[in-house]
């Protein structure tokens, strides 16, 4: 039975009542104490409750109670939300971070957007790697290309130095360069959700619409786009959401005080001396309060209009192979040569030459950056080797809260829940990771923790904790994807022959999802290897982490060194990925029982 | 009989004890510590730090280093349950505000301490919370040779039209040797005319870099022509070749201290002791100054310390904003800076 063939079953009265009792059952409370949905939805809201809510709740109270956790509850108010209408910094910085944010997410969006239809709408040689390109970029995080792009584009970068391009540092270090930089990390988020959509097509009324004499851009402008509106907006989202909450490019690429955004402002409470956690709280409870503003939207978008229109008469794509194959081709290799060639390749040139000022010469290449980086006792070997571990840790663990928190998001009917879960699932993409940092030392340097022997903070697994939390966003999203293609009346079936929750998730959900669930553990691996902010700020005594080596080397002038350990733990990170994948295909290729189209 | 039996026992014990403690060097010391190697945070000499004070003393250290405003958040955030046993802080003002909360142990008087230079005694505070472990410039006028034809004599000279759009300096709000430069200029000229004076410096578009190193690097590829610089940054960029000066003015530059505190509720302390009378042998601050690269040039804060080759000459004049009024305008004078600066 196909997916369709199920979509379609699924709306006879029988299969309707069906999947309501499936749904009235796993809504809450049965009549013998709680459902196991139920019990699920509470562990899943629990951990996230210690991942990400819990830490965030923390800093954000030190805005009204600043010395919450030391005992002393003298001082405290209202007043500093009021900050923002005095302080020009912070009004700068409020206009500078909803300038950066909605820039990025509108041209972030048409790229998305538009080389996902190129992608989904035409066959053309290289198309997959726009897939291999969009999950690059969301692992990477911004300080290694912000690294790059200011390799490239500074005054002594290749740019200028080599190929004699100067206008290049005017572009890239003003605000509109810096749109548009955060606009090529971002547009993955939009290029995934609007290819999920794009999946499907729905024939009957394009066809139509051409009947009727409509062009193709007119198909697409009144047919499609709307009908992709959901995916589009819900990209546009995620961009608003983690380009405001992003520290690492806004930093390096836009001198300070030119261009403050909201999470800088953060990073100047925290500099102060005495510390003013209460100011980081204000400045976080708006944050917040702009992601908040902007999902409420986005739902509000939602249920205006009517989506739901897969019908039994929708296919899946099959993209016809145009004449201009090649030019598509062309505008493939464009996109990823600028978003991913030029910031990486600049840091992979430096890591191979003495002196990148030296220019392009023989005699200027090395690998002693790649032996130093790579001996034996190394402190950035060693480094390695622990953050691959933190990051396996992180892959695994993301995977045990998303996948569950996907089924829930998709088959449960728990309204609150399904929100909570959702929103802390986004939530640490808009924080600043320094501030879910310091969040964790609050709770889990607890005086009390600690006398139980339950305190995580000093210890590794503490690192492994904060690098879930950052994984969850983008493991959520990609399991959500896969889920949904699931038909409901499958697990109504099997909830009518007896089986349990656990049962219905192993033995059906799994399956179909296995794919995107490894996909999920993958990426959490991958983006948590560079992960920053929080390691910064977390990373336990005798316990050398990878990001924190490489960019204090960068801070110190050591590019070869740094931009040698981004290369070299890039390669293995990208190395396990692609083994990881390809074995895990293998196996669900023999595992699986032979299809039609096998045979 | 009994007597001298009993005065033979003592005598066996006293020698049983003095042959353990030569055995095992430290145990003594060790006595009071609970179990562990020391945790130091601190923002610089992270890796030469380490190998050598286990060399020296035999104890383990674990160095944990952040940039200036993670390590101050991390230490605020851990307040209620500490973990760690010392600091070492490039900037006198934060170790004053981290007294001034009780999170530094007073009135140990390190085994070095007659060794300090006049001008270190004088630095140091009154209390033996911290003790001075290097001074530095944190702003010379570092300017590019080749492209500053005349260049300025001065600090007031920068705010001359001449030099409009090619100065620049490090955030004082989150590059920590910053403050302590613009924090001199407060103390020095008192309030109005600092604040005339850094107005005349935006006014003529002095460009803000996040911390000194990107400030440096712009100052390298051209980007700008003269820096507010700390000199450890100006004397690396001239050393390796750049074309830069750099210019000292007469009456001083402004200047930031560093200083080594052990933590108020330490669970180590006689190892966090040994570590601070450590710090104050002219032997460790030799290998720090050889060693640490760019962070190693700076002015010993003890008599026998060889000065480096590529570092500032001897003679120089250093002047460091007392450490309670830096503490103390600390969030005026940034607030005011930022806001300024956004204008």
């Amino acid at each position: 039975m196909s997916a369709n063939d199920v979509i379609a079953s699924s709306r006879t009265p029988l299969r309707s009542a069906i999947g309501a009792a499936l749904r009235a059952s796993a809504s809450g409370l049965s009549g013998r104490g709680l459902s196991a949905e139920s019990v699920l939805g509470l562990i899943v809201v629990a951990a996230l409750f210690i991942l990400v809510i819990g830490p965030l709740c923390a800093v954000l109270l030190q805005a009204f109670v600043p010395d919450l956790f030391f005992g002393d509850r003298a001082r405290g108010g209202l007043g500093n939300l009021l900050e923002l209408f005095n302080r020009p910094l912070w009004q700068r910085s409020l206009t500078n971070s909803l300038t950066l944010a909605s820039g990025a997410a509108v041209i972030g969006t048409a790229i998305g957007v538009g080389l996902a239809l190129l992608r989904h709408s035409y066959r053309f040689p290289g198309r997959t790697s726009l897939d291999v390109l969009a999950w690059s970029l969301l692992i990477l995080p911004s300080f290694v290309l912000a690294q790059g792009w200011i390799l490239f584009a500074s005054k002594g970068g290749l740019a200028n130095q080599w190929l004699g391009l100067p206008f290049v540092y005017d572009l890239i270090f003003s605000p509109f360069g810096l749109i548009l930089i955060m606009s090529l990390k971002n547009f993955p988020y939009a290029y995934l959700t609007t290819s999920a959509a794009l999946q499907w097509r729905v024939e009957d009324h394009m066809n139509a619409a051409r009947l009727c004499g409509a062009r193709p851009a007119r198909v697409l402008r009144t047919i499609r786009a709307p009908l992709l509106l959901p995916a589009i907006l819900s990209g546009a989202v995620l961009i608003f959401v983690d380009s405001i909450g992003d520290f690492g490019l806004p930093s390096a690429l836009a001198t300070t005080y030119r261009f403050p955004t909201l999470p800088y402002t953060i990073y100047v409470a925290i500099n102060q001396s005495p510390i003013r956690f209460d100011l980081a709280g204000v400045l976080s409870i708006y944050l917040t309060l702009i992601l908040l503003a902007a999902v409420t939207l986005y739902f509000w978008f939602l249920r205006r209009g009517r989506y739901d229109f897969l019908t039994s008469k929708a296919r899946q794509t099959s993209a016809p192979k145009p004449r201009f194959a090649w030019a598509l081709s062309a505008v493939a290799a464009a996109a990823i040569f600028v978003a991913l060639v030029l910031p990486i390749g600049t840091s992979w040139l430096v890591s191979i030459m003495h002196d990148i000022g030296n220019g392009p010469r023989l005699d200027n290449l090395t690998i002693s950056h790649y032996a130093a980086t790579l001996a034996d006792g190394a402190r950035m070997r060693v480094a390695l080797g622990n953050s691959l571990w933190i990051a396996a840790a992180a892959g695994i663990g993301s995977l045990i809260i998303t996948f569950p928190a996907a089924y829930l998001l998709t088959f449960s009917n728990f309204r609150f829940f399904n929100r909570f879960i959702d929103l802390a699932c986004t939530l640490s993409l808009a924080v600043p990771g320094v501030i879910l940092g310091v969040g964790y030392i609050f709770i889990w340097n607890a005086p009390w923790l600690d006398r139980l022997g339950l305190s995580l903070y000093g210890h590794p697994f503490i690192l492994a904790l904060a690098a879930i939390s950052g994984a969850v966003p983008i493991a959520v999203r990609i399991i959500l994807g896969a889920i949904a293609q699931v038909p409901r009346s499958f697990l109504s079936a099997a909830a009518l022959q007896g089986a349990g929750l656990g049962r219905r998730l192993a033995g059906i959900v799994a399956p179909m999802a296995a794919l995107a669930l490894v996909s999920a553990a993958l990426t959490g691996f991958g983006s948590s290897v560079f992960d920053l902010a929080t390691t910064a700020i977390l990373h336990p005594p005798g316990f050398a982490v990878l990001p924190v080596h490489i960019t204090r080397a960068f801070e110190q002038g050591y590019y070869g060194e740094s931009t040698a350990a981004t290369m070299a733990a890039g390669a293995i990170t990208v190395a396990f990925i692609v083994a990881a994948q390809n074995l895990a295909r293998r196996a669900l290729r023999r595992f699986s029982p032979p299809t039609e189209d096998s045979r | 009989m009994v007597a001298a039996k009993f005065a033979r026992s003592l005598a066996a014990c006293a020698a049983f004890g003095a042959l353990l403690a030569a055995a095992l060097p430290g145990a003594a010391l060790r006595a009071q510590d609970v179990a562990g190697p020391l945790v130091l945070y601190t923002n610089d000499f992270e890796k030469i730090i380490g190998p050598r004070f286990k060399a020296d003393t035999g104890r383990d250290i674990e160095v944990i280093q952040m940039s200036g405003g993670e390590l101050l958040a991390r230490i605020a955030a851990e307040r209620a349950n500490p973990r760690w046993d010392l600091v070492i802080f490039n900037g006198s003002n934060a170790l004053h505000s981290l007294d001034q909360e009780g999170q530094l142990l007073r009135g140990y008087q390190p085994k070095g301490v007659a060794a300090l230079t006049p001008t270190a005694k004088a630095l140091a505070p009154a209390n033996a919370s911290w003790q001075p472990i290097g001074l530095s410039a944190s702003c010379v006028v570092v300017y590019r040779s080749d492209l500053v034809k005349q260049p300025p004599a001065g600090f007031a000279e920068l705010a001359e039209p001449r030099f409009r759009g090619k100065l620049g300096m490090a955030d004082p709000a989150v590059a920590a040797p910053a403050y302590p430069c613009v924090a001199q200029f407060f103390h020095a000229m008192g309030d109005q005319k600092a604040k005339a004076y850094f107005q005349s410096l935006f006014k003529n578009d002095m460009r803000i870099f996040r911390t000194n190193a990107p400030t440096g690097r712009a100052l390298q590829s051209g980007e700008i022509e003269m820096a507010l610089l700390t000199s450890q940054i100006g004397y690396s960029l001239k050393a390796s070749g750049a074309p830069v000066e750099i210019l000292w003015p007469a009456e001083g530059a402004p200047a930031s201290l560093r200083g080594a505190g052990i933590q108020a509720a330490t669970k180590r302390p006689e190892g966090a002791r040994a570590f601070i009378d450590w710090l104050l042998v002219p032997a460790t601050q030799q290998h720090l100054a050889d060693q640490g690269g760019p962070d190693g040039l700076f002015e010993a804060t003890v008599a026998g310390v060889k000065r480096r080759a590529d570092g500032p000459p001897e003679g120089m004049k250093y002047n460091v904003a007392p450490a309670d009024f830096a503490a103390a305008n600390e969030e005026a004078i940034k607030t005011w800076f930022a806001d300024q600066a956004v204008k």
